[in-house]
């Protein structure tokens, strides 16, 4: 397949993606986690309100300590804390969605079976495998991650500009590495024998055409980077503008990652459809 | 999936939350953000060109007040954490000292005096010396004395039960000799000669607290300084003595040369002696900037001497050896300018002041010399380069008012030559409009005062409109009613009485 042809069905993915955010009607459960990642992003930028601070003040001192329980603080520091938050939300809410959204698309694409059970009744039985799915992912990329980043990285001594590139290049290792996982989902769902019989069912699809999921996989990692540029420098866009933009970009960020979780789910979900369901 | 019943614990559990949460964190949370926002607002207001200051300083004032309401610990429960407690009281002295502050720029003088009164009631020790330096410095700016010097005596009282671990700054060892210089400009001379005797007492203090500390060695230099604020110069001379007999760094001893020599020139005549001893500053000094003032110093002793080729040729020098020192080459060229006018040769002069406007206009010198050379050419009855002199005056001070901060001593200077120049061309609308500006921008301080109090003058004098004249006297008498600018206001007033029926 040509590099141009793969280009052409990722944009064709992205584009089928984006009109199945409508058409799966998942929109309220994106606004729903979006609501609740903006909101626990809100009660990291203002730890001290008498709502929430006889539990945040505790945990984010514990995780933190008292640096970001002052103003302006607590907005710079937002890209750790608001992050930390994010990924614990997504760690535990994270695998329900993913059944939700991918049980959604599921529906829509999948013609050849009757689904009886509500969407909310699916993802809830499938949330133990997706969570064991979510927990060896994440497990998997910090170690990726953190191998080269805090290990190797700070041993070589870089200047700044090797530093950004190697960091860069770093960050793109566990989307590499973990891109043959792309079609666990949609088997673990439309399957349901089991995470193991998913990742070996994902590996073999993944192998006969890996060009594409590869791509796809790292759609979020490259919508990510823009904001990620954005948050470093979160204590200039502060001092430049005002604190609460730091807040703005992080919600944005997440608008933005939901999206794309939902294009990637989709387009998994698709592409395992198109190959038939033939591995499972 | 979540049951009903567990959507209805939610709140109980928020409620509990609420019950054991940090109500001190948050008090100091939402006081750090009006500190921010008023600091962002401060530097805003700081660095626009808008002649309107008052109102600026009174809106910055009404921030930090914000940040000092915030912080108030009133009705905060015993079991808040000590350091939480400690924040709120540091934020809380520090916005109604910034507050007072503003409220003084302000002219807003009541409103200053409270929250200054405040902080020195409420806040810790830094916190009160500072709100009680700063109600002296509002009353000193009322011209009230014997309230101002009770005051700067508070203040030492403070300093002295607290004493600040790191030492005093220089703005605060320089307060004594600032107040005598006022106190003998307003001429209560038994007021002079108890502060400097508080003021020595106060350096003897700093001294013994601080010993072997940079601000023991900075007081032990400003004690002669108090002397000479008073013009006791034999005074001054044994305390400088007195001082160069301790074992002192080169550089402190060339500062203190630098001062003696001040005495010796201008205050006792012996200027052989000033002369070698700035000899030795201008050749041994490490700071250019001394090193040139050293050498302007010489040039002046030359002019009286009556050596004045010397004196000319020792300013050509300090252009060239002092080139990178804008101030000392403006002084030296602005010096030429008017040693060639004393002589007559008016060409050079004036060719060396517009060097001087050129060159430097930002500078002291640079702000005059527009107006010396109008006067220049005025000498010359030259009455078309006069006019001309005046219309590039004006649009040069007009360029300095446009690019410094309203308040700025550069824009305050161009302004009030600005008015000089529009009233030398009959232009009094104009010179009127500038001097209310100038009000704007002075607040009611006694130099804003006597600005109205001008534009009073103008409008009676030139303008022949007593009601106009009456309309800026009830201002001042309005504004400033317990000073003598208002004193002089009511004089007028009463000066004006018998045109009132003819003006009407």
């Amino acid at each position: 397949m040509t590099l141009l042809r793969i280009i052409e069905q990722t944009i064709r993915l992205v584009a089928l993606g984006l009109l199945d955010l409508k058409r799966a009607g998942v929109r309220r459960v994106l606004a729903a986690i979006l609501l609740l990642e903006v909101l626990v992003m809100w009660m990291c930028a203002h730890p001290t309100h008498p709502l929430w601070s006889g539990w945040m003040v505790p945990v984010l001192r514990t995780a933190f300590g008292d640096y970001y329980l002052h103003y302006p603080q607590s907005f710079i520091g937002l890209p750790s804390t608001g992050s930390a938050a994010r990924l614990v939300i997504e760690l535990f809410v994270g695998p329900f969605v993913a059944a939700w959204l991918g049980w959604a698309v599921l529906r829509l694409a999948d013609t050849r079976r009757r689904h009886e059970q509500s969407l909310a009744r699916a993802s809830g039985s499938a949330y133990p495998s997706v969570l064991a799915l979510t927990v060896l992912v994440a497990l998997s990329w910090f170690v990726l991650y953190a191998i080269p980043q805090i290990v190797i990285l700070p041993r070589l001594h870089l200047s700044y500009r090797p530093h950004v590139v190697f960091s860069l290049v770093a960050s793109l290792l566990p989307v590499v590495v973990m891109a043959p996982l792309f079609f666990a989902l949609p088997h673990l769902l439309r399957e349901g024998r089991g995470l193991m019989a998913a990742i070996r069912a994902s590996w073999r699809i993944f192998r006969d055409d890996p060009l594409l999921p590869l791509l796809l996989s790292t759609l979020p990692w490259a919508t990510a980077l823009p904001f990620v540029f954005l948050l470093q420098r979160s204590a200039l866009l502060a001092a430049s503008l005002r604190p609460e933009v730091v807040l703005v970009i992080m919600a944005t960020a997440a608008a933005v990652a939901l999206m794309v979780e939902f294009i990637t789910i989709d387009a998994s979900v698709r592409l395992f459809l198109r190959q038939g369901g033939r591995d499972g | 999936m979540m049951r009903r019943v567990d959507l209805l614990l939610l709140p109980l559990v928020l409620v509990v939350a609420a019950g054991c949460s940090h109500e001190g964190l948050d008090r100091r949370f939402q006081a750090e953000k009006a500190r921010y926002w008023a600091e962002r607002s401060a530097l805003r207001y700081s660095l626009e060109a808008d002649p309107r200051v008052r109102l600026r300083y009174y809106r910055t004032g009404m921030s930090y007040l914000r940040v000092a309401d915030r912080a108030d610990t009133t009705g905060l429960g015993v079991s808040i954490d000590p350091q939480v407690r400690h924040d709120l009281i540091e934020l809380r002295g520090w916005g109604l000292v910034r507050a007072g502050d503003a409220f003084l720029r302000a002219a807003h003088f009541e409103l200053a005096d409270k929250e200054l009164a405040l902080a020195q009631r409420e806040g810790f020790p830094h916190t009160r010396a500072q709100a009680a330096l700063l109600r002296a410095e509002a009353e000193r700016s009322r011209e009230r004395w014997p309230e101002a010097f009770q005051r700067y005596r508070e203040f030492h009282a403070i300093l002295r039960a607290d004493p600040p671990a790191g030492g005093l700054d220089e703005g605060v060892l320089n307060t004594p000799i600032l107040f005598v210089t006022d106190l003998r400009a307003a001429g209560l001379d038994s007021l002079v000669e108890e502060a400097r005797t508080e003021g020595h007492a106060f350096y003897d203090w700093v001294q013994e607290n601080w010993k072997g500390q940079a601000c023991a060695e900075r007081a032990a230099f400003l004690d002669h300084r108090l002397d000479l604020a008073a013009a006791d110069w034999e005074a001054a001379l044994r305390s400088l003595d007195a001082y160069l007999r301790r074992d002192l760094r080169e550089s402190d001893r060339l500062n203190a040369d630098f001062d003696r020599a001040e005495i010796l020139s201008q205050g006792l005549g012996r200027l052989a002696q000033a002369d070698s001893l700035y000899l030795r500053v201008q050749s041994q000094a490490g700071d250019p900037a001394l090193q040139g003032l050293a050498a302007l110093r010489r040039c002046e002793i030359a002019v009286l001497e009556g050596r004045v080729e010397d004196a000319e040729a020792g300013l050509r020098a300090v252009q060239k050896d002092f080139a990178d020192q804008d101030e000392i080459v403006a002084a030296a060229l602005f010096r030429r300018a008017e040693l060639q006018e004393e002589a007559g040769d008016w060409a050079e002069a004036q060719k060396l002041y517009r060097r001087v406007v050129l060159r430097y206009p930002d500078s002291t010198l640079g702000i005059e010399a527009p107006l010396r050379l109008i006067a220049l050419h005025r000498r010359r009855g030259d009455e078309r380069s006069v006019h001309g002199a005046l219309v590039r005056a004006e649009e040069q001070y007009q360029r300095l008012v446009a690019g410094h901060s309203s308040d700025s001593p550069v824009a305050v200077q161009a302004r009030k030559n600005l008015i000089d120049c529009f009233l030398q061309q009959d232009k009094i609308q104009e010179a009127l409009y500038e001097l209310e500006q100038l009000y704007h921008v002075l607040g009611s301080s006694l130099e804003g005062g006597e600005a109205l109090l001008e534009a009073a003058r103008i409008a009676h004098e030139r303008l022949h409109d007593p009601r106009l004249a009456r309309r800026y006297l009830v201002w001042v008498e309005r504004e400033m009613p317990a000073n003598r600018v208002g004193e002089r206001a009511r004089e007028m007033l009463r000066e004006l009485e018998p045109s009132k029926g003819k003006g009407s």
